[in-house]
């Protein structure tokens, strides 16, 4: 499986998929102009890793905003997550937020208790 | 297609889907699970994406007010450095007007007191006749500095003005602070 490194941009944010360790990161904004093309291969990528891999996955998400369609696009991504989790698979997701954002906290959240998945959730000084 | 619906292009894919069945009388059992499985999550997914909206709506909402906050500090501050610089340039301008009109006043009233006094005084006979023409200087000079105040005074707003020093004031202190909407973001 491909690993697949996207530079963050003011509006996009640093993805960083490595399968063969079992790791998923992003962090910062996520507000593309189109979230579609922008996460339609790190979604079919987890895809790939849900029905072809055994192992494992740590995700890491740090965001500081991201828009509706990303929120989307997230939820597609938890939901491959949670059926990683239903197949016995360990699934970790850690999801930092900055201190003084109390509402990024809260839509972690959100995520959690509507997806029934289990969040780490990990704060940073601002 | 645009970008919205084809982010739920799996979802209108199972619809399409289902429609067809539903048209070609070949629903079974196993299709109306997976629609009410798939309508289970597209009800979930509304519930997640609308209160993720409103908490992302309420971060803006509150930048927004920490902006204007701001906005209004800075306007205050403005304000009162365009007070504070204009009382330094007033206060400059008087004391250069106050040396002027002082040198001016001792050059007259030495010139008065050697040159004048004599031929004045022997075309008329008043009393205190230098005294009266000194103070007419004083006051004549006194009436100049103000004039002479205004002038410099001018001068140093076009000199301002010149520098742009007023404009980046204004600039900087907006009356309408500008809102962040997820629309203005530039691509």
């Amino acid at each position: 499986m491909e690993k697949i490194y996207i530079q963050a941009t003011e509006f996009t944010p640093q993805v960083h998929f490595d399968p063969s360790n079992g790791i998923i990161e992003l962090r910062g904004n996520s507000n593309p102009h189109n979230s579609l093309t922008f996460y339609t291969k790190v979604i079919h990528t987890l895809e790939d890793y849900v029905v072809n891999d055994t192992r494992g996955l740590v995700a890491n998400m740090a965001f500081r905003y991201f828009n509706t369609s990303s929120s989307k696009c997230l939820y597609d991504m938890f939901k491959q997550l949670n059926a990683m989790r239903k197949k016995g698979r360990q699934v970790t997701i850690n999801w930092y937020y900055s201190l003084d954002d109390e509402d990024m906290y809260e839509v972690g959240k959100d995520f959690s208790d509507l997806m029934n998945l289990n969040f780490n959730f990990i704060a940073m000084s601002a | 297609m645009n970008e919205t619906s084809s982010l739920f292009h799996v979802e209108e894919k199972s619809l399409k889907e289902f429609k067809e069945k539903v048209k070609d009388n070949a629903l079974s059992k196993k299709s109306l699970i997976g629609f009410v499985d798939n309508y289970d999550d597209l009800i979930t997914q509304s519930k997640v994406i609308t209160r993720v909206s409103d908490r992302l709506q309420s971060k803006l909402n509150k930048a927004n007010e920490q902006i204007a906050a701001q906005n209004s500090t800075i306007s205050d501050n403005n304000k009162l450095l365009h007070n504070t610089i204009e009382q330094l340039v007033k206060a400059k301008v008087s004391k250069k007007a106050s040396t002027i009109i002082l040198t001016a006043a001792v050059v007259l009233f030495v010139a008065e007191e050697v040159l004048l006094e004599e031929a004045i005084n022997s075309y008329v006979d008043i009393p205190y006749i230098g005294l009266i023409v000194k103070l007419c200087m004083a006051l004549t000079l006194k009436a100049f500095e103000s004039t002479i105040e205004k002038f410099f005074m001018r001068r140093e707003h076009s000199k301002i003005v010149e520098e742009g020093l007023w404009e980046e004031l204004e600039i900087s202190s907006p009356h309408s602070p500008g809102l962040i909407t997820s629309e203005v973001v530039p691509r």
